[in-house]
């Protein structure tokens, strides 16, 4: 009876301990896997929240309740907020996202948190966007794509088209910074190297010569080589491919690799990090908005007052009433306009004028004449400073004018194009958008803060021509907020 | 003689023979639980093997999913770049993470404001993995091993093996990144598994 009571004892007591030895080592296993769970519950809840943006009527108004949006989710539930209780933190004119995932195990709720800052009002982030063709033309053609908020170096922008990216020449230079001596530009705020706008302190120290270095480390600062393809329809190029494509000169081979760009095709001033393809919904602004702002726009009453229109108060403008306005300008320095203005029809620009703190909508095509110089300046340190679009260059809405020729061989028929002649000039702030694509010529110049979204209305024009200009383009995010469509993610961390 | 041939009670030798009986029984139940020993053993020594791997990872995961897979931000170093001899499964990629890389998230207009570029690799010498915050670059080293590796902290022992690729392989725009380490078992039956193999994907979130 001892003998049995024993061993029922002993087999008791041991298979007690082995039952406990497996039950700690599968609870911590366990507790993992909860952790893990709770990672992606709350990624998940980061993902509702870009959702929610996205489909709000106005995403860049949209906020949650301070105690956020509860959501039982898989086997846990997130909780997520956008400008509302924890959410902060990302900075003026961004969105905060913070998402909360929640897994319960063994009495404990086990949370992961993450945040995310995102522009609203823009589904993705291109310094500059062609919907058709983006060409760069000339040996003398220079283009930076730079970060307009500089921080440690890199950050610079993105260059996309939903066609074809084509370097016309092999000597197109695509942010060459400083390759054999320091170069500098002359811009709105003063003179710098070339490399300063990218956050570098001294001339970055790298090989430029491809053959030697297909990939310079200094790539890394700038931004991708965007091929995307529409959401919705197709657009066709010459390479036959899905998404752009990368060409040189008359070639149709799509460039897969920036390495395969300046090494096999020999653009070796071009640099930019990467190329990648990306599915991307094809964005307009409508003509009616900024109609609408001009006619409600009584800030520059005074001004149409001493041009000759008493009893003007609103800032649409016939042509030849915009002629007259900006003649009072060039000869009144400083005075300028405000607003949104409205120009109903096509304009030329022929002389150097400051226009001022405005939108400047144009319902047909604008030209800046030879070495005319125009000024569009945004107070950027405020947050509607930074929204507002600079030039917006909308076309006829039918055009059906006689075919003109500018200068420089271009061609414009009122259906929303923005040419520069030689040696023009445009500093500007904000977005500019053209309905049909933008062109500039030999010596022409750009100084801009903001991001360019060149549409095409189904004509041979390109979106996008540098034919030997020179273009130093600061991206600002925000700039694209003027579509009001969806949200653009710029960061992600894990807070616990 | 008689009294006690009718006494109750049990002889030495019963004893002894029902003591052997019982050492006999539980000699038995012993050697039919030996195995079962010998297993919980095993498992316990993989679950803790596993536990150090998983923590091991858990102290680089935060870094990983908060970094970039963009060019130059982020270089997994083969031998022909230099990661050989008493070095395994290097990487280096960037942390927007001040202060010695744990320090806050820094921004710059909403986006990653980069501050430090930190080294992970195995010292196959020691079976470490360690971890160096380099805070003076935000452009991972080229070649391996970058100026200096010192200080670092340890992150994992016991891996006697770590290998780092990028995913999807020999895709120009990698989005993901494969962290596989092998961890020894040293007390373990011969009867059974000694090595352990962890891979976990990162998808680093960020741009």
């Amino acid at each position: 009876m001892i003998a049995v009571s024993a061993t029922v004892l002993f087999v008791t007591v041991t298979s007690v301990a082995l039952i406990a030895l497996m039950n700690t080592d599968m609870t911590h296993a366990s507790i993992q896997h909860a952790v893990a769970r709770s990672f992606y519950i709350a990624q998940a809840g980061l993902e509702e929240a870009k959702i929610q943006i996205s489909e709000a009527a106005d995403p860049m108004a949209y906020t949650t309740p301070a105690g956020g949006m509860t959501v039982a989710y898989g086997t846990g539930r997130f909780t997520y907020w956008v400008d509302a209780g924890p959410a902060s933190g990302c900075g003026p004119g961004l969105k905060t996202l913070e998402s909360l995932g929640q897994v319960a195990f063994l009495g404990r709720t086990i949370p992961v948190r993450v945040r995310a800052c995102g522009v609203a009002g823009t589904p993705f982030l291109a310094a500059l966007f062609g919907v058709s063709e983006i060409q760069l033309q000339g040996p003398t053609s220079r283009m930076y794509l730079a970060p307009y908020l500089v921080g440690t170096p890199g950050g610079g922008g993105s260059l996309g088209s939903f066609t074809e990216i084509n370097f016309s020449d092999n000597d197109v230079r695509l942010n060459a910074l400083s390759e054999a001596a320091i170069d500098t530009l002359t811009l709105r705020d003063g003179s710098f190297a070339d490399y300063e706008l990218f956050g570098f302190s001294e001339r970055p120290d790298y090989n430029p010569n491809p053959t030697a270095d297909p990939m310079p480390w200094v790539m890394s600062a700038f931004g991708d080589l965007i091929k995307a393809q529409p959401t919705i329809g197709v657009l066709p190029n010459r390479c036959g491919t899905r998404y752009a494509c990368v060409t040189v000169g008359d070639s149709i081979t799509d460039a897969r690799r920036i390495s395969d760009l300046r090494v096999d095709s020999y653009v070796r001033h071009a640099y930019m990090k990467s190329t990648r393809e990306e599915t991307v919904p094809r964005l307009a602004l409508n003509p009616e908005v900024f109609r609408i702002q001009a006619a409600h726009n009584t800030a520059n009453a005074d001004i149409n007052r001493e041009v000759g229109f008493p009893g003007k108060d609103d800032s649409t403008y016939e042509f030849f009433q915009f002629y007259r306005i900006v003649a009072y300008l060039a000869a009144h320095p400083f005075k300028s306009l405000q607003g949104t203005i409205y120009v109903d029809g096509s304009f030329r620009f022929l002389k150097s004028v400051n226009l001022g703190n405005i939108t400047l909508a144009v319902g047909g095509d604008l030209v800046v004449d030879t070495k005319a110089s125009v000024v569009i300046r945004h107070d950027l340190s405020t947050v509607t400073g930074r929204r507002t679009p600079g030039i917006v260059v909308l076309g006829f809405r039918d055009p059906v004018g006689r075919r003109r020729e500018p200068c420089g061989g271009q061609h414009v028929d009122g259906s929303g194009r923005l040419v520069l002649c030689g040696g023009s000039t445009i500093v500007v702030d904000g977005l500019i958008y053209t309905e049909d694509g933008m062109a500039i010529e030999s010596g022409g110049s750009v100084d801009q803060v903001g991001a360019m979204y060149h549409n095409n209305r189904g004509t041979p024009h390109p979106s996008f021509i540098n034919h030997g200009g020179t273009i130093v383009l600061r991206f600002d995010p925000l700039a694209l907020s003027a579509f009001g469509k969806g949200i653009a993610i710029l960061s992600w961390q894990q807070l616990h | 003689m008689k009294r006690l041939l009718s006494d109750r009670g049990y002889l030495l030798v019963d004893m002894i023979v029902g003591l052997a009986l019982f050492g006999f029984v539980l000699l038995s139940i012993y050697h039919l639980y030996a195995p079962t020993f010998v297993l919980a053993q095993h498992i316990d020594e993989q679950l803790v093997a596993q536990q150090d791997v998983r923590l091991t990872l858990d102290r680089v995961a935060r870094a990983m999913h908060e970094t970039t897979t963009a060019f130059g931000r982020m270089r997994a170093y083969t031998a022909e770049s230099g990661c050989v001899d008493t070095y395994e499964g290097c990487i280096g990629f960037v942390t927007a993470r001040d202060a010695r890389c744990t320090g806050a998230f820094q921004l710059n207009g909403g986006a990653p404001d980069w501050q430090a570029t930190m080294y992970l690799w195995r010292d196959t010498a020691s079976n470490e993995l360690r971890l160096r915050c380099d805070a003076t670059t935000t452009f991972p080293s080229v070649t391996w091993p970058p100026p200096t590796l010192v200080p670092y902290v340890v992150v994992g022992r016991h891996i006697v093996a770590a290998s780092i690729t990028f995913r999807p392989a020999d895709s120009p725009n990698p989005t993901a990144l494969s962290v596989a380490l092998q961890e020894q078992i040293s007390t373990s039956s011969a009867r059974y598994q000694k090595s352990f193999f962890s891979r976990t994907i990162f998808l680093p979130q960020n741009r």
